[in-house]
């Protein structure tokens, strides 16, 4: 396994990006309840979900590669975690796409560990007749053994097109989050507006590297789209620190 | 070419531009000034200064020639800075209040 150490920083970033995720969901909610803002219940229940989804993903990568299970068993795991971080994934960054687009008429395993788990842990027929040769077992033990990882294989197969369709579907909402930041930015024009806008573009950026990872089973590109994702998060990050800078009477004098 | 009305201040915001007057008055101001300051009538000021006053955000005070004048609490000035943090969250999404 090659890439193992670099898996292992796909998953710090899962885990610190999903941290940060959750810290923008709470002072959201925290300033939702103070001035009541529809949209801020849009953009705190949307890094909720996103923030749950990358630190269940990271947190599922993390102990598959430490092994708690057999080898089935961090397969299904891997594929579980996989699909729910992708229905979370669509329904984070759908969420911020209506909540923009609501505010702007009525007046967005990370894919990288995704990636890494499917070309490492890719069950070749190969590594099957190996697996069978090593493990002489009674003939009844083999074929169901043989038959569970024929369906891994159709699992991995559904799991690989599953990310092609979540990643255009991501990238789609997040253009959308994307041009109304830019426009929000535009009238704006303050340091915090391109904070936020740098970050949703960052993470754009990095969602069409992992739709042209998950393309090309490239694990190379979805470490690097992971470390765009984590600068992202890390922008979101920033944001907040230079908000809390801004709100004091002394920051909004150094304004 | 059409105009479209500007949105209406929402209460937190009154609030807020209340506050800020205070505060940029050196914590103490008259109402004339708060009255220029957040842009108000003179009934919706009286009706809101109320209302902070209430909620204990605002202290009522007399000057010995009988003037009045309002100074920002503690809890006055915690309030108007979580305010302005949020205003700076909300800013950074291109929102309002």
């Amino acid at each position: 396994l090659p890439s193992f150490p670099y898996l292992d920083l796909a998953i710090t970033f899962d885990l610190l990006s999903g941290a940060v995720a959750l810290l923008v969901s709470y002072y959201a909610f925290r300033y939702n309840r103070l001035i009541e803002n529809s949209t801020l219940k849009f953009i705190s229940f949307g890094f909720m979900i996103l923030g749950l989804g990358l630190l269940t993903s990271g947190a599922v990568d993390a102990l598959v590669i430490f092994g708690v299970g057999d080898f089935y068993t961090d397969r299904v795991l891997v594929i579980g975690a996989s699909s729910l971080y992708h229905v979370l994934e669509i329904a984070a960054y759908f969420t911020f796409a209506v909540g923009y687009v609501r505010a702007a008429y009525s007046l967005p395993a990370s894919p990288a560990v995704r990636g890494e788990e499917e070309s490492t842990l890719d069950v070749s027929p190969k590594t099957q007749s190996k697996m069978a040769l090593i493990f002489t077992i009674p003939c009844v033990l083999a074929a169901a053994a043989n038959a569970g990882i024929r369906r891994l294989q159709e699992m991995m197969a559904f799991v690989k097109a599953e990310s092609l369709v979540t990643e255009i579907l991501i990238v789609v909402f997040l253009s959308m989050v994307v041009f109304q930041g830019l426009i929000s930015h535009a009238q704006a024009r303050n340091r915090l507006s391109l904070f936020v806008l740098l970050s949703f573009s960052l993470i754009l950026a990095a969602h069409i590297l992992f739709l042209g990872s998950a393309a090309f089973s490239s694990v190379l590109t979805s470490i690097v789209a992971a470390g765009i994702q984590f600068a992202g998060f890390l922008s979101l990050l920033v944001f907040l620190a230079w908000r809390g800078r801004f709100g004091s009477p002394a920051g909004k004098a150094a304004q | 070419l059409v105009v479209q009305p500007e949105k209406p201040r929402s209460k937190i915001r009154i609030y807020l531009d209340i506050l800020q007057a205070i505060r940029s008055d050196g914590g103490a101001a008259k109402p004339t000034h708060i009255l220029q300051k957040a842009n108000l009538s003179h009934d919706r000021l009286t009706r809101h200064l109320g209302e902070l006053v209430d909620k204990k955000l605002v202290a009522e005070q007399q000057e010995a020639s009988g003037n009045r004048y309002y100074t920002l609490t503690q809890d006055g000035v915690k309030f108007l800075a979580e305010l302005e943090r949020a205003e700076s969250f909300v800013s950074g999404f291109g929102l309002s209040f």
